[in-house]
């Protein structure tokens, strides 16, 4: 997964959002090494005090934790894991919603068609 | 936190002209901070002061809290705008001076950087393109640990995989106890980068921030606030509007 | 530091002169040759002119690159291009001029060494040579004492030098003007020589008009041996040469120092 960021967003909350989808999409499994910060840094090409500004937010939502010498770690609790893959497809989901709505359908047009999207047919 | 970096009352002249124009600048280790302005904004002056290589005509400024001379000079890595080979070296010969002098300069890992870009170790620097010239001086100058690098637009003109280099570069030797003042005038390749900014214009400190502190008060990118701050209306004609 | 510094100017030097000093030696040899060998009439007179004009331009283009090499070395290696470099190096200033003028003094040195020790040998072919030096040398013992041949070399030292240190002045100068930077450096050459003959002929006049300076030089002189005489006069010149050398070195550092106008 790429690290695609804007520059009229704080970068540091576009970059703890690329990294809560590493973790939520298995990248980054529960309870594995996260690379250090210097690492990850140059990865996606920013500086080490974003990199890491971007990982204390994820410590305080408690998605990763952090210990003195051996670095950090993906959380091992499954539920804080799944808590986070919950927020992230609500924001998703109203996203999509919102832009459905810009289009003119109603909420039941839209979910009518995403079962039949599922089952392969086209809707008219 | 111990100021890197201090600059009081800094002024340079040339004659009439006003190159620096009471500069107070205070620098803390561990920033990586872009230094932006307009061609002929004193970027260059700054550096070459911090560098030894012209004196101020007012005020002063201190590395590490040492004035300038050959004791900050073992403290600062300094990239100039030019090459500043001489004609008969060979690369060895470069990478043995910069060991020779310096006590932080890290010759394996220079080495290691020519072999990875396909530097010869044997090769005269006469004969090489002026791209691997500038990628060599830009090797030496980051194989050092030096408290403080200066780079005088190491982006200016370099195609885009020499300057995805560069930045790796100062991104993997990135330290907490040093810092990097890098100018440009082009700010949007090396925005994410950057923790600071200082915007320099006729000599002044525009403006000295976090760039989270700009993106977060303007709500837009560092770049476009670079653009409006230095914007220059063009000179229409003659016509009634 | 210095002495690394001294280690990367020789290197420069030594590029170049480490194949002009083995040449030399190889044309006086080869001079020497063509004298002594009993080749065929004309075909003899040939080679031997040949060998020595070549062994001459050799010596004269030995000097001539060993002074070329003297102003460039400082011109481009601190004051050009190559200086972003150099001033930025942990080094004082001093170190950087004094690295460069030894290096351009050891080379001058021994090229005239060399260009000695090749006369010699090219000479040693023609006849009578031996004898001619003994004449010579016995000449000179009369007017030198051992201590005059010291102070001699250390004159011919001290010149050297000074020309070295007018030239590193004057290019130190030229550098201050953003424009015509060499044009500049020729000219302050030149003005520098303009003031010291002025100088030097104001006091030749003062001296021709004053009675008591000449009594007092006299009176300096009288009733000494011809060859402490030598020794004292010498002694003079090499005191004024080095006052100069003096002169000449710290307003180059001053200006270095504090006046440093890279392109």
């Amino acid at each position: 997964m790429g690290w695609e960021l804007r520059t009229d967003r704080q970068i540091w909350q576009q970059l703890a959002e690329l990294l809560m989808l590493k973790i939520v999409s298995g990248e980054y499994p529960a309870g594995g090494r996260i690379p250090s910060v210097r690492d990850l840094a140059s990865e996606a090409g920013v500086n080490p005090n974003t990199m890491q500004r971007a990982l204390a937010s994820l410590e305080e939502s408690e998605l990763v934790t952090a210990t003195r010498n051996t670095g950090r770690f993906v959380t091992q609790d499954d539920a804080q894991i799944c808590r986070t893959r919950a927020k992230l497809a609500q924001t998703e989901l109203g996203l999509f919603f919102e832009r459905m709505m810009r289009l003119g359908y109603k909420k039941e047009d839209v979910a009518s068609m995403l079962t039949s999207k599922e089952k392969g047919e086209e809707f008219a | 936190m111990n100021e890197l970096v201090t600059c009081t009352a800094l002024s340079k002249r040339y004659g009439s002209l006003t190159a620096l124009d009471h500069i107070d600048l205070h620098i803390a280790p561990g920033r990586i901070i872009g230094l932006l302005g307009p061609n002929g904004s004193g970027k260059t002056t700054l550096i070459k002061i911090l560098t030894g290589l012209l004196r101020p005509t007012e005020g002063s400024a201190t590395v590490n809290g040492l004035p300038i001379g050959h004791e900050s000079k073992a403290l600062v890595s300094y990239l100039p705008e030019r090459m500043y080979y001489a004609n008969w070296m060979r690369t060895s010969d470069m990478l043995q001076l910069f060991a020779d002098f310096y006590a932080d300069f890290h010759i394996d890992r220079a080495k290691a950087m020519c072999n990875a870009l396909g530097i010869g170790l044997k090769t005269r620097v006469k004969s090489m393109s002026k791209g691997t010239k500038e990628k060599l001086q830009l090797i030496l100058v980051m194989s050092r640990q030096a408290k403080l690098y200066l780079l005088d637009e190491p982006i200016a003109g370099v195609d885009p995989a020499a300057r995805d280099f560069i930045l790796q570069t100062i991104l993997t030797n990135y330290s907490k106890d040093s810092s990097v003042i890098l100018s440009t005038h082009l700010i949007t390749d090396i925005e994410p980068v950057l923790d600071e900014v200082i915007f320099l214009g006729n000599g002044r400190v525009l403006r000295h921030e976090s760039v989270d502190a700009i993106r977060e008060a303007e709500g837009r990118s560092v770049d476009a606030v670079f653009r409006e701050i230095f914007r220059t209306i063009p000179v229409g004609g003659d016509w009634p509007c | 530091m210095l002495k690394k510094l001294l280690k990367y100017d020789m290197r420069a030097n030594m590029k170049v002169f480490l194949l002009i000093w083995p040449a030399l030696i190889i044309f006086s040899l080869l001079g020497r040759f063509s004298l002594t060998a009993d080749l065929q009439g004309r075909l003899d007179t040939i080679f031997s002119t040949a060998t020595i004009i070549v062994f001459v331009l050799a010596v004269f283009a030995a000097f001539l690159f060993s002074i070329v090499l003297a102003i460039t070395r400082f011109y481009s290696g601190l004051l050009r291009n190559e200086g972003y470099l150099m001033f930025t190096l942990p080094v004082k200033p001093w170190q950087l001029i004094i690295s460069k003028y030894l290096t351009s003094l050891i080379t001058i040195v021994v090229t005239a060494l060399l260009s000695v020790v090749s006369i010699f040998i090219l000479c040693s072919g023609i006849p009578g040579f031996t004898a001619d030096l003994h004449f010579f040398t016995a000449f000179m013992n009369r007017e030198f004492h051992a201590g005059s041949y010291i102070m001699l070399a250390l004159l011919m030292l001290a010149g050297v030098s000074t020309s070295i240190f007018q030239i590193y002045l004057a290019c130190s100068i030229g550098q201050l003007f953003n424009k015509g930077r060499i044009l500049f450096s020729a000219l302050f050459y030149y003005l520098i020589n303009v003031v010291l003959s002025v100088a030097s002929t104001t006091f030749a006049i003062i001296f021709g008009t004053s009675r008591t300076l000449q009594e007092a030089v006299i009176s300096i002189f009288e009733g000494m041996h011809i060859q402490t005489a030598t020794f004292v006069a010498l002694s003079i010149s090499l005191l004024l040469s080095a006052a100069l050398c003096c002169v000449y070195f710290f307003v180059t550092k001053y200006i270095l120092s504090k006046r440093l106008n890279l392109e």
